[in-house]
Formats: structure tokens, C-alpha cells, sequence
């Protein structure tokens, strides 16, 4: 089963069409978002200008515990609960249940403004697919178990 | 998930990926026109944007779009940026 990366022309990098779902309650809902592949990142997360253009109220979602170094500083997020990632195949769609997905919160836990970035794949979801490079673009490769 | 629920999402995954697939591939002459704004497409079109968050999803509410049915997007020069 393939997925297909598309490299931007501007930066150069690889990013991943990606539907969000969310069974948790109110929200029970989709969202479409391109992830950054970002093989440098230990987890996958939503940046929060991401989760506030798509209307996902924050304060209503359980707060995360752990707090990450970023570039732009320490950082403290929200969690989405019962969250599925679905991706597009060369087969069909691909769903898979990440359970709470992390959201960054506007700000670092020393209150600066937390830029805006893209949402990020971490190595904790591109570890389980093989990466091909092909015509192109990037190609996520997860073998059938 | 049910056959009707199957074939949506197999539509939305399609639009979603031709979208994608012209943002990045469009990304540079957005730069020029959009920068340092946020922008809605749909069907491989800009139908929205403005430099400010709130007033960008007032503007999404005043066309009646609702953001998940369309890619949204922060348009910047990331040449050179670390992240």
C-alpha cells in the first residue's frame, strides 16, 4: 500500500494530505490538513494555528502533561481524544487509530507567541511505513500485515 | 464504516489530494500573491484568505464555507527557515 508525499516547491520538503477525525464529543468531526513528514520530530502533532483555522476549540479538549523543546521554544499542548488519521493509498482509504492526538497550544510555557508552523508526522507514525522516493515525490510505503 | 460513509471520505481523500497536490506545486507564485496570509482552496482555487486568523475565519463564516470541507493554508516564503 502506497501514500504519496508532495514536495513544495517553495521549502522543498515532503508534506501528507491527511483527514483528522474525532469521535470525541462536541467536535465529532473531519478535518483536512497537510502534515509536514518531519523524520526530526519524536511525534506527531497539530500545530495550533492548524486546530484554530479548522474551528478546534482547544479549551474544551483535555490539557497534555508533557511539555516538548521546539525550536521556538517549550511547549505544553492540548490532546484530541479518539482521533483517526486517514490517508489516501494507491488502494483505498487507509485509516489509522492514533488515539490522543497532541495539539500545540498559541503559546510556549514562558508565554512568548508560539509561531506559526505546519503540523508535523513524527517518526512515531513514519516509523511504521517504509519511505520510497519516486518520480518526484515522496512515497510512504506500509507493508500489508 | 458503512458504504455511503466509505465513498464520502474516498471523495473528500480525492479532492483533499488534488488540493494538496496544486498548493505544493503552486506554493511559489502564492508566496508572490498571499504572503503571510491564510488561505482556503477548494477544487484547486483560492476562495478565501486574509493576513489575520480571526478575521480570515470571519470571512470563512460570512461565505457560509465550512472549514472542513477545504484545505487551509498559511502562505510564507520558507525558504532558508528552519522549520
Amino acid at each position: 500500500m502506497l501514500i504519496t508525499c508532495y514536495k513544495n516547491n517553495n521549502d522543498r520538503r515532503y508534506y501528507v494530505p491527511v483527514i483528522v477525525s474525532t469521535a470525541h464529543r462536541p467536535l465529532l468531526s473531519r478535518f483536512r490538513m497537510n502534515f509536514l513528514v518531519d523524520t526530526g520530530s519524536p511525534m506527531t502533532h497539530v500545530s495550533w494555528n492548524d486546530g484554530t483555522s479548522n474551528n478546534i476549540d482547544t479549551l474544551s479538549l483535555p490539557r497534555d502533561n508533557r511539555i516538548f523543546n521546539s525550536v521556538a521554544g517549550r511547549i505544553r499542548g492540548y490532546l484530541l481524544p479518539q482521533s483517526t488519521l486517514i490517508f489516501k493509498s494507491n488502494a483505498s482509504a487507509f485509516n489509522m487509530p492514533v488515539g490522543e492526538l497532541s495539539i500545540s497550544d498559541y503559546q510556549t510555557t514562558n508565554r512568548n507567541l508560539y509561531p506559526i508552523l505546519p503540523s508535523v508526522i513524527g517518526i512515531d507514525i513514519i516509523s511504521q511505513f517504509d519511505l520510497l522516493f519516486e518520480d518526484g515525490n515522496e512515497r510512504m510505503y506500509k507493508r500489508l500485515q | 464504516m458503512s458504504i455511503n460513509m466509505n465513498a464520502t471520505i474516498e471523495q473528500e481523500l480525492d479532492q483533499l489530494e488534488k488540493d494538496s497536490e496544486w498548493l505544493h506545486s503552486h506554493y511559489n507564485d502564492l508566496v508572490g500573491r498571499f504572503s503571510e496570509e491564510f488561505v482556503a482552496i477548494k477544487n484547486q482555487h483560492i476562495i478565501a484568505n486574509h493576513r489575520n486568523l480571526d478575521n480570515f475565519k470571519k470571512e470563512l463564516e460570512n461565505k457560509n464555507v465550512n472549514p472542513s470541507g477545504i484545505l487551509i493554508e498559511y502562505i510564507r516564503d520558507k525558504r532558508g527557515s528552519i522549520y
